[in-house]
């Protein structure tokens, strides 16, 4: 007993040595010999100006979505006399499927979204287990609706288009349009799941292990 | 410069040396190590706004650290920083008198016990190194002192064997080190 006590006393002692010895360890001096400038405000600077480019970079995608969609408008639609309302109805199901996608790689190319790293290490391992799952729900989900959408407003416009043509070619054309689609809504759910599978099943697994063993005894 | 990055500024500057360490036991190479610090310090300025005093300083530093780390070079960084060339380590002319390297050699079996620790080991033992309080690395693990407690004495009880059995394999390399073999 009082050897393993003396044992003890000497793994606490060795402990304490150890955290001496640790916390004598510096961090590296980085820095920017050129401009004189230490590592971290290097690393504000650049993340400033990332910051930036990737608010400019969405700005530019937005105009040039809404001129497109102006061309649309002011232009193309004034020089082609539609024969239904159906061409409008599509036009503007197809801006809305765009527009949601624009959306969403807008909200996607934030990357200080939702960082929320202060949280304790317990609540961000579940917040990012949150988001993870969120994502493969949304590749599941959102790209398959996106493509129906899509695939809704098209139809609506190539009935418009072919109003005056038999019913058998109208029927050929949608259906054509039909089977595009479906195979080009196919093969991106296909290499996004593939990509998904990849990329972030691993992490989910890990973060979940992570999870059990932090709360186990 | 703004109130932010001075703040910024001198918060890092405060706490570089805890958060390099914290680094170090996280991941075992000393370049990962560095990538992780930088992605740490990005993460710190950030979130800087979001700090309101609620919680202590240092607690939310901690966080941030081990947080990163937990998804360090898991996610797409799409602010990857690649530092330019001319950013360079400097030497430190201390390292060469004979304490330090006896110091450095310690630390080495001690970097290399704590790779041997498992994932969320290496991040609790982080802060024990640290000498943070149990009841400040509960708050920032998110679990109750008692079993912050047990968790330490296990880990500490680890950390003690693996150094144990790690010292004769210590000494051969130094040995084999010495006689240029």
């Amino acid at each position: 007993m009082v050897k393993k006590l003396e044992q003890l006393k000497l793994r606490t002692m060795d402990f304490e040595e150890m955290q001496k010895s640790w916390q004598m360890q510096q961090a590296p001096q980085l820095s920017d010999i050129a401009n004189n400038k230490p590592l971290q405000t290097l690393l504000k600077d650049r993340v400033k100006a990332l910051q930036v480019k990737t608010l400019w970079t969405n700005i530019l995608m937005t105009v040039v979505l809404c001129l497109t969609a102006a061309a649309f408008i002011f232009i193309l639609r004034r020089t082609f006399t539609p024969n239904t309302r159906w061409f409008d109805v599509g036009m503007v199901v197809m801006f809305g499927a765009i527009l949601l996608s624009a959306l969403a790689t807008w909200l996607k190319s934030v990357p200080w979204k939702n960082l929320k790293a202060d949280l304790d290490s317990r609540a961000y391992i579940s917040h990012s287990l949150k988001s993870f799952r969120f994502q493969q729900t949304s590749i599941k989900l959102i790209t398959p609706i996106q493509m129906v959408v899509s695939t809704i407003g098209l139809n609506l416009i190539y009935l418009d288009i072919f109003w005056n043509e038999s019913w058998k070619f109208r029927l050929l054309m949608n259906l054509g349009l039909v089977a595009v689609m479906v195979l080009v809504g196919g093969l991106s759910l296909y290499y996004s799941k593939l990509r998904h599978k990849e990329l972030y099943e691993p992490i989910i697994k890990e973060l979940e292990e992570l999870e059990q063993k932090l709360k186990a005894d | 410069m703004s109130e932010q990055e001075k703040l910024f500024e001198q918060v890092v500057q405060e706490n570089k040396d805890k958060l390099y360490r914290i680094c170090r036991a996280c991941l075992p190479g000393r370049d990962d190590a560095n990538d992780l610090y930088q992605d740490i310090l990005v993460k710190i300025w950030l979130n800087l706004h979001t700090f309101r005093g609620d919680a202590k300083l240092s607690t939310w530093l901690y966080r941030i650290a081990l947080n990163t780390a937990i998804l360090h070079k898991k996610q797409q960084n799409r602010y990857a920083l690649p530092l330019p060339h001319h950013v360079i380590d400097l030497p430190d002319s201390a390292v060469e008198t004979a304490d330090k390297q006896q110091q450095e050699l310690l630390l080495q079996q001690l970097h290399y016990c704590i790779s041997c620790l498992e994932k969320q080991d290496r991040l609790i033992i982080s802060l024990v190194l640290e000498e943070v309080p149990y009841k400040e690395i509960a708050e920032v693990l998110g679990l109750t002192v008692s079993h912050v407690g047990v968790k330490i004495n296990r880990i500490k009880q680890k950390l003690a064997t693996l150094m144990e059995q790690g010292n004769g394999k210590e000494v051969r390399t130094v040995k084999t080190k010495n006689y240029g073999l």
